[in-house]
């Protein structure tokens, strides 16, 4: 048993020294205690009490849900794939069953309207106000999406 | 021990090979990002909101290497009872992690959070998986003592030259 633990000390002392020196040779050292706090959360809608605008870099493809705010013909004439197809208009609140349709289908992740502006951001308001969930806007909307070099669905 | 006993040794101890390599693999593939990404990985310890501050960054630039030696020498069966005893503990460890972030009810996967990693959801199917790996280092902590591996070699290079 002595053994035992001697040996795994060892092994311990020897991962420790592999961590040190691999730490000495990155460009940016990570200190070994934290300064500062780590800011755990992004921007959140619920804590800004209205929808955020999203980078077309930090979309998560595979988990987002797209709610596509434009006229249903651009919709089909191509859109994000699997995105739902919600047209902003100016002079009535989105449907409350379309919008839980949404908040069911976007399963807690994030939600993201895209679209014309500011179409697109007046309807995340919208949808967010609905609680529909964390409801994000695309910046640069479907043009962005493109440019990043992604599919598109017709 | 009477030759029957040796045998049971000998066959317990040649199932716990395809398991020590299952495990080392895993735990050499768990490190490699997280050494790669050492602030990605802090991002995710202090996303648990369990380690205090200072404790931070020296477990997200430990850890990681702890877990890739562990893992090699594991499945080249070198120390191969202290890699498993350490691989237990660091699975127990994970569990109970694992259990009270489950317990509190810590909802990841909202989009909130800074760490992608930790977003990716916990649940049920974690643990029981964590559990299942701790069953495996368990075995061969109890049951491997490395002779089918370097440790094996060792002793007959060592009794050879004795």
């Amino acid at each position: 048993m002595k053994k035992l633990v001697i040996r795994s000390l060892i092994i311990v002392a020897i991962a420790l020294t592999a961590a040190f020196l691999t730490n000495l040779l990155r460009p940016e050292p990570l200190a070994w205690i934290a300064g500062a706090p780590y800011n755990i959360f992004s921007d959140c809608p619920e804590t800004a009490q209205h929808a955020l605008p999203l980078k077309i870099g930090n979309v998560e493809r595979e988990r987002d849900f797209f709610v596509d705010a434009r006229k249903a013909a651009q919709f089909e004439a191509g859109r994000i794939p699997g995105a739902f197809s919600l047209p902003y208009d100016s002079l009535f609140p989105a449907d409350a069953a379309k919008v839980d349709e949404i908040r069911e289908a976007a399963g807690g992740w994030r939600i993201v309207v895209y679209g014309d502006m500011p179409g697109a951001k007046l309807l995340a308001d919208d949808l967010f106000s609905q609680k529909a969930g964390n409801v994000y806007y695309l910046e640069g909307g479907l043009d962005a999406w493109l440019a990043a070099g992604y599919e598109v669905e017709k | 021990m009477t030759p029957k006993k040796e045998k049971l040794k000998t066959i317990l101890a040649a199932v716990g090979v395809p398991l020590r390599v299952y495990i080392g693999a895993v735990f050499i593939a768990a490190s490699l990002f997280k050494i790669y990404e050492p602030y990605q990985f802090a991002l995710s310890v202090a996303t648990y909101q369990m380690a205090p501050l200072p404790l931070i960054n020296i477990f997200a630039l430990a850890l990681p290497w702890v877990e890739l030696v562990c893992g090699v020498l594991l499945i080249a069966g070198f120390w191969t009872r202290a890699n498993a005893l350490l691989i237990s503990a660091m699975m127990l460890m994970f569990i109970c992690v694992l259990s009270v972030a489950l317990a509190r009810g810590l909802q990841m996967s909202c989009g909130c959070f800074a760490s992608q990693d930790a977003a990716d959801e916990i649940g049920v199917h974690t643990l029981l998986r964590d559990f299942a790996w701790l069953a495996v280092s368990l075995y061969v902590l109890l049951f491997d003592d490395g002779r089918f591996g370097a440790d094996g070699l060792l002793e007959k290079w060592r009794k050879s030259h004795a």
